[in-house]
């Protein structure tokens, strides 16, 4: 991508959000400052959203909750249901966990939950905290047909454990690559970035959640959510320079992502704080636990943090000091992608130790 | 053979027909159970995994296992990292990964190609069409393409193959010694690896395949980009009949901005294949105002009379609004048949003009008596005037491999 091209895609977002922004800014009063946090992020507008919170801090400020479990029995289903009901109670200011999830999703949202299935059953998405998620969203009147969990490749799902389901009732579960998904027949060209984005981001679904695992990436620095989102196109081999810096950002700019995802439940059971993307087991710790906001670039940031924490406790350098901190992180948080909130100061963490 | 989204009635049939065997693990409220399996237990590698997976993850292979080849030349590393060297990239290739060109697959610490033997296009085409104009001309070459490029060019013709993965292309299974008995029975005088990148990206079919024709007199011939390695370049002239090279543009800009790439190393494998004695072919795909200045043509001519000398067929071709391109207009005819006139002026011998059918720029001329030796409609040829590789009108020789 030539400067001149860059330059251009980067007025012409920042004029589009600038606009889009201000329109927000005005009417957004009645949103919770927790649920609409970031900057980047899209709740569902509704009567029963938390408290209304000055509009600056909608802009300025991004919460990621973590919420841990250290002593789980063996039912993962229950172990996650308890996390993540909790973290979003907290994180939309809910009684219920119900009223919680309808904060964000509304009956007729077609919701695709995007995994991480490509190292297999070790390092991937937890199938039982996707399943506990589908039960969030039934329990806020999302019918379980109109709930997609997809990755790039159906076999990629089942290597991870997941039920490849295309057409029985519903969760469904496949990859693009089944036959009623597929990717766009021309290229998007976001920045960096050319490449044919899956329909069932662009088309199939109104909402989107992401659900990646914690994990260091020895090209990218983490793989969380954003990178999480290279599933999503046809040709992520191409966006691996330069630390996938600014490509990680350029894909999550497409107006699908940025517009439908409501949420990041990242799945931190385990971690690979080195080695990363593939598993391996030297390098994995036990974190029990999950990482919740509506700020992807929140959610990585803390995810970095933590990592970085894991590595010094190994006897690792930092990312940074092996020039490995994900770069894209800062070009995802400019004015040109408004994709979330980079600056650590910036973003507040609770911590939730379950009991 | 490219990406292509089914139509989704296909998907209401599947609906359908999976319904009945659906519906006894559906039985009612919302299904969760049907759609986890649970955290299994750590497993071997699938059957077709390498010999050498471990057993740390049990990830089946994207595509047919069974077909995959270890790469020729690449590098392991610690932690199950590989470094491929088949291109200029030197991709750093950590575990469950692939390169650049999205065909080689880092698998516990082996390097995969995915391409191997898996075309997504196959056809017979004209040898003109390559083009490669004095090389056996009036012959066809059976023609393959497999998914992958270690390029990115905003202009690609065949960029939804080009730009694919094996797993996102319809493939048939064609080996080695299948593909050159395919090009036998369809009475081909060469197999071309050409379309997309397969000569780089699926090295090690194409050499197979370059070493099995060589038996039976059926040449290989490698339509590239040039952005390959010293190394696995002079591996493969030993056994290659002809190579056209891309020459995109004579400045690193271009080639950093449009085809995410570098100029230098496809100079590099013009001046080894010279060296070698491959014969080879230059086209120089004009894009109007990104690499059709004076200046830059003058200079490309000059480089390739200095370096290769003039009797390397040129070929400026005419650009046509596609992929990442759809605003630049095609380019002018005008502009085609000035490149021709700077390039001849320059000292080459013989400079063509490409896509476009009919103009007297598809002819080949001798270089001594001036007459057309061979005439060309598109790829067709109507006339030839030519002995034993030697100008019927003057008796000068005609470079080529004329056989």
């Amino acid at each position: 991508m030539g400067k001149r091209a860059r330059d251009d895609f980067v007025s012409r977002i920042s004029r589009r959000d600038f606009l889009r922004k201000s329109f927000s800014m005005a009417t957004a009063l009645g949103a919770s400052s927790l649920v609409a946090g970031s900057a980047g992020s899209n709740p569902r507008p509704s009567p029963t959203s938390a408290p209304a919170s000055p509009a600056s801090r909608e802009l300025s400020r991004a919460l990621v909750i973590v919420a841990r479990k250290a002593n789980r029995d063996d039912d993962l289903h229950a172990f996650y249901k308890l996390l993540i009901n909790t973290s979003l109670a907290r994180l939309a200011i809910a009684a219920r966990p119900e009223d919680a999830w309808a904060k964000f999703f509304q009956p007729d949202d077609v919701v695709a939950i995007k995994v991480n299935a490509i190292a297999g059953k070790k390092l991937s998405t937890s199938p039982a905290l996707v399943r506990a998620i589908a039960d969030g969203l039934t329990s806020c009147g999302v019918h379980p047909d109109k709930i997609i969990v997809w990755d790039r490749a159906g076999w990629e799902l089942d290597a991870a454990g997941f039920q490849v389901n295309f057409a029985g009732e519903g969760p469904l579960c496949y990859g693009t690559d089944a036959p009623s998904a597929g990717y766009e027949t021309s290229p998007t060209v976001l920045g960096a970035v050319g490449s044919c984005f899956s329909r069932i981001v662009t088309e199939d679904a109104t909402a989107l959640i992401n659900v990646p695992i914690l994990r260091e990436h020895s090209v990218a620095g983490v793989s969380i959510a954003l990178k999480n989102n290279y599933g999503a196109i046809h040709n992520p081999n191409k966006y691996h320079a330069d630390g996938c810096t600014p490509f990680v950002a350029d894909v999550n700019a497409h107006p699908a992502l940025k517009k439908k995802t409501r949420l990041v439940i990242c799945d931190a059971l385990g971690v690979q704080f080195h080695g990363g993307p593939g598993y391996k087991p030297r390098w994995t710790s036990d974190f029990e636990g999950v990482m919740v906001g509506t700020d992807p670039v929140a959610i990585d940031t803390v995810g970095a943090e933590r990592i970085d924490g894991l590595r010094k406790s190994a006897g690792l350098r930092s990312l940074s000091e092996e020039k490995r901190y994900p770069g894209y992180l800062s070009v995802a948080s400019d004015g040109a992608h408004l994709l979330g909130i980079s600056d650590r100061s910036r973003i507040d963490v609770i911590n939730m130790e379950l009991a | 053979m490219k990406i292509e989204r089914h139509d989704r009635s296909c998907n209401r049939r599947g609906f359908l027909r999976r319904l009945g065997a659906l519906s006894g693990m559906a039985a009612g409220s919302l299904v969760l159970p049907a759609l986890v399996r649970g955290r299994a237990s750590p497993t071997a590698a699938s059957a077709g995994t390498p010999a050498s997976a471990s057993k740390e993850r049990s990830r089946e292979p994207s595509v047919n296992s069974s077909h995959a080849r270890e790469c020729m030349f690449y590098k392991k590393h610690p932690e199950m990292e590989v470094e491929c060297e088949i291109c200029p990239r030197k991709c750093r290739v950590g575990d469950i990964e692939r390169g650049y060109c999205g065909t080689r697959e880092n698998r516990n610490g082996v390097y995969y190609s995915l391409a191997y033997a898996l075309p997504c296009a196959i056809h017979v085409d004209p040898i003109e069409k390559k083009p490669l104009f004095h090389f056996h001309p009036g012959t066809n070459a059976f023609s393959l393409g497999t998914a992958g490029c270690n390029m990115d060019c905003k202009f690609c013709q065949n960029w939804e193959m080009s730009q694919a993965r094996p797993e996102q292309t319809s493939n048939v299974h064609l080996p080695p010694k299948e593909t050159v008995e395919k090009a036998r029975q369809a009475s081909c005088a060469s197999v071309a690896f050409t379309y997309s990148e397969p000569g780089v990206v699926a090295y090690e079919y194409m050499l197979d395949t370059a070493i099995e024709g060589k038996k039976s007199g059926i040449k290989t011939v490698m339509i590239s980009n040039g952005y390959i390695n010293r190394e696995p370049m002079l591996e493969a002239a030993k056994h290659l009949g002809a190579v056209k090279i891309d020459l995109k543009a004579f400045t690193e800009k271009y080639y950093a901005e449009i085809c995410d790439a570098t100029l230098k190393p496809v100079l590099d494998t013009l001046v080894l294949l010279k060296s070698s004695g491959v014969w080879c072919e230059i086209v120089y795909l004009v894009l109007p105002t990104l690499n059709d200045g004076d200046s830059e043509i003058v200079s490309a001519s000059k480089w390739i009379a200095q370096e290769l000398g003039p009797d390397v067929p040129l070929h400026f071709t005419r650009f046509y609004p596609i992929y990442k391109m759809t605003k630049l207009p095609q380019t002018p005819i005008s502009a085609l048949e000035k490149a021709r006139k700077i390039a001849m002026n320059a000292g080459l011998h013989y400079v063509y003009i490409g896509n476009v059918p009919g103009h007297e720029g598809e002819n080949t001329y001798c270089p001594s008596c001036k007459k057309a030796v061979v005439k060309r409609i598109g790829y067709s040829i109507v006339e030839r005037k030519l002995s034993e590789g030697r100008c019927a009108y003057c008796k000068a020789k005609i470079a080529g491999v004329w056989g």
